[in-house]
């Protein structure tokens, strides 16, 4: 296998590797895909103003900062299951650093069973290579969906 | 036996200080709020920064209507019912935009307007030759619209009073910091949607001891003794203000507030404007918050949120604006999940019947007192004829 496959189906794995450990729950593995000046935002634009909007945009240590720091109703508003369904349709490797650009939907499973989907969006990712292991540099996600059903802080 | 206060047994205080949940739940009272105050009181709509030029348009929601809001060659706001004179269609399709060649031209028969709703084309004419159709005669039914501070503020009712009587002086000054001294320009706009009445989303900003709730202002705020010297000012018509809080943000390790202020803001302050029926306005030092509410039926509520900066913020100071607003509001920031939450779990209970009665009762100085809510009702009861605390007493002449 050239090393040019290897890093794309790599990029592939890590991109979905983003989803399982949000649907875990499993922060700290998340976290670990960032490098340590890694940066994630949720950006979406609405017709009525002229501009994209910043809804969130936290370094990785404040993303972290942030989960630790949430409160009690916070989880408890949080908690329900989530599935995401990614699908990856872009992986452009340039040495040592590449972009990757899918489309995702998030499903909510609320205690009763029933599911209902949450958001659907694009990550629109940047990847640089340290040692061996490709890490997330900025995860920007836009946005389609705007009315959002639950608000939290945690990472989309 | 059951305990004298239970939530389902009749409270022993006075009628202005409990409410019948009914008033949450019951369809009647909802089409009566409809009728008598959603369509007949001021409601804000917008803001001027979101209509910026000539020919600039907005689609809004008041009281199951959809206006279309026009800002003319001439500079002014007006508004339309979005219903053209011929069959009703939907004029306006797009929610936002600007005019093409300064018209509204229906897609169905292709009747167009002007920037004034004045009605400008009538297709194939000759065939209303015979009749009083004439386009002289025909425009887009108009809706009053008044600006105060860049806030777009539209009426339903013909008859009632202008918006600066129905505000008040004391309130226009109260609103003047930080809406009144500079211009301003929203930044951020998200709806979403709340499973409870509306009036319960509303109280969450009419009372100061909900704040034990949030992490971010029992940490910041309540225990402090200046915090609890605030005083609520209960205005005409339902209005509230309270007076500025000044917040300890670093309890929390949130940035301090002290630079790039709103105007007539104090460093790392607070201050709260609720103007009857259902905008609540906030500002913390650095952004200014407006909500509204579009009320969809007793048990479901549209909350439409916006954030605010200065209309020449540079990029840099927008963008610490921006932070500030997302630590605190918007979809990702720590109170509005929080006051989302506890009215949807009180809502649960009221529309179940499990709970009866809710209790409107603190009477003291300071930020903690309910004569806010009883401010609320009392104007609420006005123009419904409901009285709150009982909705079998009988109904009288609301003068909503």
């Amino acid at each position: 296998m050239s090393e040019d496959i290897a890093d794309q189906l790599e990029l592939n794995r890590l991109v979905h590797a983003t989803a399982r450990y949000l649907d875990d729950r499993d922060f700290q593995a998340y976290l670990e895909l960032y490098r340590e000046e890694g940066s994630y935002t949720i950006v979406t634009k609405a017709p009525e103003l002229p501009e994209p909007m910043v809804w969130m945009q936290r370094s990785r240590a404040e993303l972290s900062e942030r989960i630790d720091a949430m409160s009690e109703q916070e989880w408890e508003i949080a908690e329900v299951e989530q599935t995401r369904v990614v699908s990856v349709d872009l992986v452009e490797v340039n040495g040592g650093e590449a972009n990757t650009s899918s489309s995702f939907a998030l499903y909510h499973t609320g205690e009763e069973g029933l599911t209902s989907c949450y958001a659907v969006g694009r990550y629109d990712d940047c990847w640089e290579k340290a040692t061996d292991s490709w890490k997330l540099l900025s995860r920007r996600v836009e946005l389609k969906t705007r009315q959002l059903s639950m608000l939290s802080p945690l990472p989309i | 036996m059951p305990a004298e206060l239970d939530s389902r047994t009749r409270p022993q205080l006075p009628p202005t200080h409990y409410l019948d949940n009914r008033i949450y739940t019951d369809p009647a009272v909802f089409e009566a709020e409809k009728d008598s105050i959603l369509a007949r009181t001021w409601r804000f709509v917008c803001h001027a920064s979101e209509i910026p030029g000539p020919y600039d348009y907005r689609l809004v929601q008041v009281a199951g209507h959809e206006l279309v809001l026009v800002r003319g060659k001439d500079g002014e706001v007006r508004a339309f019912y979005n219903s053209c004179a011929h069959r009703g269609a939907r004029v306006v399709r797009n929610t936002a935009g600007t005019l093409e060649q300064g018209r509204m031209t229906c897609f169905y028969h292709l009747w167009s307007y002007d920037d004034e709703g004045r009605c400008t084309g009538i297709s194939r004419p000759a065939g209303y030759r015979d009749t009083s159709v004439r386009k002289e005669d025909t425009s887009l039914r108009p809706v009053r619209v008044e600006t105060l501070f860049g806030l777009v503020f539209v009426c339903l009712d013909d008859t009632a009073c202008p918006l600066h009587e129905f505000l008040g002086e004391a309130v226009i000054e109260a609103m003047r910091t930080p809406f009144g001294i500079a211009d301003l320009e929203v930044f951020h706009l998200h709806r979403t949607e709340i499973q409870a009445n509306w009036k319960l989303f509303v109280e969450t900003n009419y009372e100061g001891y909900h704040e034990l709730l949030h992490l971010l202002n029992r940490t910041t705020g309540v225990a402090q003794q200046e915090y609890q010297e605030r005083q609520w000012t209960n205005h005409q018509r339902g209005h509230v203000s309270f007076d500025h809080a000044r917040i300890s943000y670093g309890n929390l390790n949130y940035e301090q507030r002290e630079a790039n202020m709103m105007p007539g803001m104090k460093p790392n302050g607070h201050v709260v404007i609720n103007l009857f029926p259902d905008m609540l306005l906030n500002c913390r030092s650095t952004v200014a918050r407006i909500d509204s509410l579009m009320p969809l039926s007793p048990t479901r509520t549209l909350l439409e949120c916006r954030g605010l900066g200065l209309a020449d913020d540079t990029d840099t100071v927008r963008a610490m604006r921006v932070r500030h607003h997302n630590q605190v509001w918007g979809p990702t920031g720590i109170n509005l999940a929080e006051d989302m939450w506890a009215v949807q779990a009180q809502m649960r209970n009221m529309e179940n019947g499990s709970s009866r009665y809710s209790v409107i009762a603190r009477e003291e100085e300071g930020p903690m007192d309910d004569s806010s809510l009883r401010n609320f009702y009392a104007e609420w009861s006005r123009l419904t004829g409901y009285k709150p605390h009982d909705l079998n007493a009988e109904q009288t002449s609301g003068q909503g």
